[in-house]
């Protein structure tokens, strides 16, 4: 065994010493979030990886279910949608696992300094999974007005937006795994484009229901779909923040222009 | 430090013992001879006290004579043997052998036993004692400088290797990574054969070293190069191997993931309970995903992966099936497609034929109505059967049949079967060719075909009043610098005011029976081919169509195709 990993980490030495980029193998010691904190004990790093792992399945199911709205909404698949919609009720019931995993550990082991920045951003950023969950049944829903009218045609910038922010969302629970700050900045600062989006879709849905009497009913779905949208990208900023926090403890909350 | 501590004290024991002994056996030497003198002495005394010499024995005072230099002998008569005493032997005598001598006493009885002479020697140490102990003295210190001058010089030399041997190791480290051979600076002292030891020594390791990195970059080639994504993760949930497909087909970054845990890699939920059934002891799962938008179709395998060691971990392949599943849906669309456009003219036939039968044969006009529509459909399914025909063999690249003609000549037919419902629909029709005629090296029924098929495509889809233009020109072969040089091409377009379509179905327009909007066929009387056709041929003629178009605006062909038959 003792050969093996030194095999390993030769390898991986020599992958990251030629600055080869083909190499995907480079050396990371495990996992930058369950790094050990001194004195902390063997129950509270068991119950730690334990809800973080939970945290990152939740996260993963959260992805899967914007792609699949996402794909719903281009597609008009009701199928799809309804599917979506049904996966909320397993999100919810995870949050509150999470959370109350999340409380027994605060009021078992009374964690302090980092260890406590774990445990709050990880309740933080399960909070903010459930709501992106919501807000992706929401979009789903939509997709059941939007069949009634197939002729209206669902304005391309769109879906140009859903997937910014389906990107805003992988990015910053990237940035959560890697502990990775300027990807969580990078995450902050495209938020601007998405209400930029969001307000030139509204501004097309607008010109739509003006042409057309017929289309105020699916516009108006357009509409709190592009705004469902837009409150996705608030929360994937609220988890980069979260991740900035946990790593350096500042709070950047309603101040992004100083936080740099 | 501590075998030289060990060391001085053995030689101190060593020293110490050697130099008691030595100084105990000279000394019982020198008191053998001094017994010897001793009784050598007391036989003179005795001789002078016999010799009366002395006067009475009885009256002599104790006296000193001095015999050799260094001892000094002083005898006594004593009458009474228990009362003998030494207190008349004089004070330079005592106290010399209390300085640096000892005493000897040795009695001898005279001839008159009454009296007996005792004689008391002080015997200074001897020379050869003292010579001993500043002997030893001296080679102990010598011993101590020397060995001080050792250390110091043995010191000095390690220093001087060190030092010498300080950039070597660097030396070596900066190289072996670079991959070279590694060479030390020549020196002549003793350090000169280390460094060749240590050359040969580094050769092997570098060649080694090398040989295992060349098997590592081919594996990490292969695995890279593979379109398969493959991951491999341990018992523990952590991730070995992610290769570059991997991350592409899964849309991951490609961050280091080595050694971390899955779930932060990969948060796929179909992917991770795979893994977890998996290793819960199932052996082998296969699944079909869809992931983004638009989907790509992606089928993942988990199977038990056997370690060396430990509990197995799980080896996940996933391959791209978009390409399958588009080409999937295209069949099914054919068949679909080909089977609706057949059966449409069939039942029209097939109504007026049951017309006729009940009754509709005996009113002369009406019947030959319903005959002339059979007639019609027939020929429309002739049509289309003919073109699936023509179809399969473009697409197959049948026998073509290459001669030189006339592009301006050949192209006046085509115009002819167009021009009809152009009139009819009131749309102008413009060509444009050249004057001078323009001959073309290639098949001129392919040629006319795709003519044709591009006219009747472009009136079919004008509305009335618009205009279809077509220009027919040659294109020199334009050889620009630093490009290569083009063959002369014969340029084909055809253009139309008329729907148009959107840029999506612009991709699929040459695909069989593919038609923009689905009930545009019944009142065009299109079978749906034309386009399928033109590209096959236009293919195996070694040119190329391209199709441009705006929704509502119009669409515009292009076809080209070379002038002199490509060498083959």
């Amino acid at each position: 065994m003792s050969q093996n990993s030194f095999s390993e980490k030769l390898q991986v030495s020599v992958g990251s010493s030629n600055g080869n980029g083909a190499s995907s193998l480079n050396w990371l010691p495990t996992s930058g979030f369950l790094q050990e904190s001194q004195g902390m004990s063997l129950h509270l790093k068991q119950d730690l990886e334990e809800a973080y792992h939970r945290l990152l399945e939740l996260s993963g199911k959260v992805e899967d279910m914007i792609s699949k709205a996402i794909r719903s909404l281009a597609s008009r698949d009701t199928v799809l949608a309804n599917e979506v919609i049904a996966q909320d009720a397993v999100v919810d019931k995870v949050e509150v696992r999470i959370e109350e995993e999340c409380l027994k550990m605060l009021a078992l082991h009374q964690p302090v300094a980092a260890d406590l920045r774990r445990v709050t951003t990880m309740m933080k950023i399960n909070n903010d999974l459930e709501h992106i969950a919501d807000l992706t049944c929401n979009v789903a829903e939509r997709v059941n007005d939007l069949v009634q009218s197939p002729a209206f045609p669902i304005p391309e910038l769109l879906t140009q937006m859903a997937e910014e922010a389906t990107s805003m969302v992988r990015e910053s629970l990237n940035a959560f795994v890697n502990l990775d700050i300027d990807r969580a900045y990078s995450v902050i600062k495209s938020d601007d484009n998405v209400d930029q989006l969001n307000v030139e879709v509204i501004g097309q849905l607008h010109a739509l229901m003006n042409e057309n009497e017929n289309w105020i009913p699916p516009a108006v779905s357009c509409f709190s779909a592009s705004r469902s949208l837009e409150q996705i990208a608030d929360h994937a900023v609220n988890v980069a923040e979260d991740v900035i926090y946990m790593v350096n403890g500042v709070i950047v909350r309603h101040r992004h222009g100083q936080a740099e | 430090m501590k075998r030289i501590l060990v060391l001085s004290l053995c030689w101190l024991a060593v020293s110490v013992f050697a130099g008691v002994f030595g100084a105990r056996y000279i000394h019982s030497i020198d008191t053998q001879k001094a017994e010897l003198q001793i009784e050598r002495d007391a036989v003179t005394l005795k001789q002078i006290v016999a010799s009366g010499d002395w006067g009475n024995p009885l009256d002599i005072d104790p006296k000193w004579k001095t015999i050799e230099s260094d001892l000094e002998v002083a005898a006594i008569l004593v009458q009474n043997p228990s009362q003998s005493s030494g207190t008349a032997i004089p004070q330079t005598a005592w106290s010399l052998a209390a300085s640096n001598g000892r005493r000897l006493i040795h009695s001898v009885p005279l001839e008159n036993q009454a009296q007996l002479l005792q004689v008391t020697k002080v015997i200074a140490d001897s020379v050869l004692l003292r010579g001993w102990w500043f002997a030893w003295l001296g080679l102990n210190v010598a011993a101590i400088i020397l060995a001080v001058l050792g250390v110091r010089a043995v010191r000095k030399e390690s220093l001087h290797y060190k030092l010498q041997l300080q950039p070597w190791v660097e030396i070596t480290e900066t190289q072996v990574h670079a991959g070279t051979e590694t060479l030390l600076p020549k020196t002549s002292d003793a350090t000169g054969s280390v460094a060749t030891a240590m050359q040969r020594v580094g050769k092997y390791v570098n060649r080694a070293f090398l040989e295992q990195k060349a098997a590592n970059a081919r594996g990490e080639l292969v695995l890279g190069n593979l379109r398969e994504g493959v991951l491999a993760v341990d018992a523990e949930g952590r991730v070995l191997l992610a290769n570059l497909s991997f991350c592409k087909l899964l849309n991951l970054h490609q961050e280091p993931s080595l050694l971390r845990p899955m779930l932060e890699v990969v948060r796929i939920p179909a992917i991770s309970s795979m893994v977890k059934t998996v290793m819960q002891g199932q052996k082998t799962l296969e699944q079909d995903i869809e992931l983004g938008n638009p989907p790509t179709y992606l089928t993942v395998t988990a199977s038990s992966l056997p370690m060396r060691k430990g509990k197995p971990g799980v080896l996940v392949t996933v391959r791209d099936e978009t390409m399958v599943k588009r080409v999937e849906l295209i069949r099914r669309e054919f068949v679909a497609n080909a089977s609706h456009e057949l059966k449409t003219p069939l039942a029209a036939i097939r109504a007026y034929a049951e017309s006729l039968q009940l009754g509709a044969i005996d009113n002369r006009e009406t019947a030959l109505a319903f005959v002339n529509n059979i007639i019609t459909q027939s020929d429309r399914l002739n049509n289309l059967v003919q073109g699936m025909l023509q179809l399969s063999r473009a697409e197959v690249g049948g026998a073509l049949n290459y001669q030189e003609f006339d592009a301006i000549e050949a192209l006046k037919p085509c115009l002819g079967g167009s021009e009809a419902l152009a009139s009819q629909k009131g749309i102008k029709l413009v060509v444009e060719t050249p004057d001078a005629p323009l001959i073309l090296e290639s098949d001129k029924d392919s040629f006319q075909t795709i003519a044709s098929n591009l006219f009747s495509n472009a009136t079919r889809y004008t509305d009335e009043g618009g205009t279809v233009f077509v220009r027919l020109f040659e294109r020199a072969s334009d050889a620009k610098e630093g490009e290569a040089s083009t063959e002369p091409q014969v340029i084909l377009e055809v253009e139309d005011t008329g729907v148009g379509m959107k840029q999506e179905d612009l991709e699929r327009v040459f695909e069989r029976f593919f038609r923009v909007q689905r009930d545009r066929s019944a009142d065009t009387g299109g079978t749906g081919l034309g386009l399928s056709m033109v590209k096959h041929l236009v293919q195996a003629l070694d040119g190329s169509v391209v199709a441009t178009s705006e929704l509502g605006e119009g669409s515009k062909f292009v076809v080209s195709l070379p002038v002199k038959r490509k060498a083959s």
